[in-house]
């Protein structure tokens, strides 16, 4: 347990330290036809050789999938998008791929500081990336803002945040509640129907549906500081914050057993073919070190490289968007052909959320211990 | 006897498993961190055909002067962010 915290506090630090880029190189990119840069504030503005102003750029950060997505976007002197350039992402490069490959950045060629720019209306939506692909186009009208303030005429007006709250957030709260209820049943039967009944709604909803499942991006960014706005992500607090609240109070996981996605897609395999636990005597340490050098090395590696997006490794998005790469899909049919033999082996040998759970347990009871012990002091002095 | 060989069969099953699945997770992270340049996408308008070949030069910094900038930004009325 010291170790791993030594591991985590100097992979945070490091990223904290080597994550600190400037986008003022790529400028000129920006800006074609100018043969000057000068910067004022936050605005750099483009010259000719004549010295007359041809167009200003500027930085405009938002919230992604993994972390803040940055761009610089330079603008015409007459208000015409000249340029849009990624500077920095942290998102989960599947995700992002889709939308290098959306053309998104294409499609601001033909536009206007002023236009929306919106995902949906007059910019095509990113299926299957649509976090990602939202952090980029509200960087890039943020970046607008900023040009438009300070370098035209007219400045873009702030953006109404409007709250989104729609059926995953109410599958979640009632997943949440169904587990709670099912804890505390006594009928054994009772609660193996509650059990399955959540895991199948799991699995539809916020598996099949909207792959929404937790995974270790959202620890990484949460212990990064990158947290995304509430307003475009309540889902994301309720179910980080559902999470970490009832296992640090309540010392129970409510997620994993009872409305996992994935876990209820292996569960179901294992009730096919009839796989049980199995966890060999001599071997069960080990592979429990295995399991928890797993979750330290990606959470260590996102935290370092302040990429929390790179760190993923979960198939979850590979069998519920049926989208990834070669080595994804093979890691998935290995697991799934595995759950036909073992019952969970991705929970029970692999997954980096079981070890995070089991930590935040292991520092309940210390918290605990040192609570009674420092009662027990007061009491006798 | 011959559960005792079943044992070893699906230990060693677990074993390969396991050592697989982490050679994968290995190849996921090292896809995940190679190719940063094909991953930094852009869009460039091109270089207007008047313009001077000259390269740009990397900026120089200017304090803003307070009397440059305006305190509130204009805003042009009836012209939202929705463009509306």
């Amino acid at each position: 347990m010291v170790l791993a915290l030594v591991v985590l506090l100097g992979a945070w630090f490091y990223g904290y330290w080597a994550s600190n880029g400037s986008a003022s190189s790529l400028v000129p990119q920006v800006l074609p036809g100018a043969t000057s840069i000068e910067q004022q504030g936050d605005l750099f503005i483009g010259r000719d050789a004549g010295g007359k102003v041809i167009g200003y750029a500027a930085t405009g950060e938002a919230p992604g999938y993994g972390g803040p997505v940055t761009v610089l976007v330079g603008v015409t002197a007459d208000g015409a998008i000249s340029g849009v350039q990624l500077v920095t992402q942290r998102e989960s490069p599947g995700f992002f791929r889709l939308v290098t490959g959306s053309g998104l950045f294409d499609a601001y060629g033909s536009r206007n500081a002023y236009d929306p720019l919106r995902l949906g209306e007059d910019l095509d939506a990113v299926s299957g990336a649509t976090i990602s692909a939202e952090g980029v186009a509200s960087a890039v009208r943020v970046a607008l803002r900023e040009v438009t303030a300070k370098g035209l005429d007219a400045a873009r007006l702030p953006e109404r945040k409007r709250i989104k709250f729609g059926v995953p957030e109410v599958a979640l709260i009632l997943l949440f509640a169904a587990g709670y209820v099912g804890h505390r049943v006594r009928s054994g039967a009772w609660k193996r129907r509650i059990r399955w009944g959540t895991l199948l709604s799991g699995m539809v909803v916020l598996g099949f549906i909207y792959t929404a499942p937790l995974t270790i991006t959202m620890i990484i960014s949460l212990m990064s500081g990158y947290w995304p706005d509430w307003h475009n992500n309540l889902y994301w607090y309720l179910l980080l914050g559902g999470i970490l609240f009832v296992t640090t109070v309540d010392a129970k996981n409510p997620y994993c057993y009872w409305f996992c996605p994935f876990g209820a897609v292996q569960e179901c395999l294992a009730a096919v073919s009839g796989a049980g636990h199995y966890r060999p005597r001599d071997l069960a340490r080990a592979l429990q070190w295995v399991q928890r050098g797993i979750a330290v090395a990606a959470i260590g590696l996102g935290l370092a490289l302040r990429r929390p997006g790179s760190a993923s490794f979960e198939p979850f998005a590979t069998l519920f968007d049926i989208r990834g790469g070669t080595v994804e899909w093979i890691f998935l049919a290995l697991i799934l052909l595995a759950s036909l033999i073992i019952y969970r082996p991705f929970c029970n040998y692999l997954c980096p959320l079981d070890p995070v759970v089991d930590f935040i347990a292991a520092g309940r009871r210390w918290i605990k211990e040192l609570a009674i012990k420092w009662r027990k002091r007061s009491t006798t002095a | 006897m011959a559960q005792k060989k079943y044992d070893r069969v699906k230990q060693s099953l677990l074993l390969v498993f396991v050592f697989a699945s982490v050679l994968l997770i290995g190849l996921i992270w090292a896809d995940g961190l190679v190719g940063d340049a094909e991953r930094t996408p852009s869009y460039y308008r091109g270089v207007p055909a008047d313009a001077e070949s000259t390269p740009a030069t990397l900026p120089t910094v200017t304090p803003l002067p307070p009397e440059a900038m305006p305190d509130e930004p204009l805003i042009l009325p009836g012209l939202d962010d929705d463009g509306a």
